[in-house]
């Protein structure tokens, strides 16, 4: 299991918020989650992801979204450098 | 294949699968679990006459719902009497309680109506009823889960109260064949199940690492 830097945005009632994901054309993909699912580390929050496989090599992953984002994406490619292990350590 | 009464149980007591809170006995049926409706309630603002509805492009990378109902819906908290759906009305709620799929435990859920609720015409999705294999599933020990959200809409011709706690929908649990590539990087994390998408090479590491 990893866990992917988001940005927090408000959601709707107490205890949900919308986080935003980076792809790696920095383009964002929007879920909706509850609060407590995020973990912050180091005044960063991150969403916890699955890792389906890693590009070392092109400094990528592909990760696949805790639940359907609005757009419909399951899966994204992320920056490497945006994943975090659930040990704390980068990716 | 559908998991049985036993089955979930087992699967509960074995921490296969977390609902918190536990549910009771009596919310267990032979092969499915009732789970009951929360607090919070939303909805898309009715559109004024006369004016054009307002387009939306969910197909589009940045597309944000939440936002949108931000600004063009209504949250609030159920009141103690309940909230009444009216005819052809359609809300977004949550389950009250929280749903936790280990990927390692091969499950899957679906979210299905009850069919005391449809015989009035209340639904509790739109054909989007899967709960997908490590749904509310994070390292954190003892993460009870997270909700899981519910389209209610009313094709009845009454109006049909809502208050919280009621018995809304009902989780059917199955088993997965297979396990997920997403829970075991394992043997197949360098295979490259899918070719990596271009990026301009500012953005690529000068470095090749290690894997």
């Amino acid at each position: 299991m990893a866990y992917v830097l988001c940005e927090v945005h408000p959601g709707l009632g107490k205890r949900d918020v919308s986080v935003a994901v980076h792809d790696v054309h920095k383009v964002r993909t929007f879920l909706h989650v509850d609060r407590d699912f995020l973990t912050r580390e180091r005044d960063r929050v991150y969403l916890p992801v699955g890792v389906v496989s890693r590009d070392h090599g092109r400094g990528m992953a592909l990760i696949e979204l805790p639940q359907e984002a609005d757009s419909g994406a399951h899966r994204l490619w992320v920056p490497l450098s945006s994943l975090l292990e659930a040990n704390g350590a980068p990716a | 294949m559908i998991l049985s009464d036993r089955e979930i149980k087992l699967a509960l007591k074995r921490d296969h699968i977390r609902i918190t809170p536990l549910p009771p006995d009596s919310a267990i049926s032979s092969t499915s679990v009732d789970l009951t409706l929360g607090d919070e309630i939303s909805f898309w603002n009715a559109a004024k006459p006369g004016v054009e509805p307002i387009a939306v492009y969910p197909h589009r990378a940045e597309f944000d719902v939440i936002r949108l109902l931000r600004e063009q819906g209504t949250t609030l908290v159920l009141p103690a009497s309940g909230f009444l759906l009216n005819p052809g009305a359609f809300v977004l709620g949550w389950t009250a309680e929280q749903i936790c799929l280990p990927y390692t435990s091969r499950l899957a859920a679906r979210v299905e109506g009850r069919s005391s609720l449809a015989r009035l015409g209340v639904g509790v999705h739109v054909t989007a009823p899967t709960i997908h294999a490590g749904f509310g599933f994070t390292d954190a020990p003892g993460y009870p889960g997270t909700r899981i959200r519910l389209e209610i809409w009313n094709c009845g011709p009454l109006a049909v109260c809502l208050p919280q706690q009621m018995k809304i929908c009902q989780l059917i649990l199955e088993e997965v064949h297979g396990t997920p590539d997403k829970g075991y990087e394992g043997a197949f994390a360098t295979q490259a199940p899918e070719t990596p998408p271009r990026v301009p090479s500012a953005q690529a590491p000068r470095k090749r690492r290690r894997q």
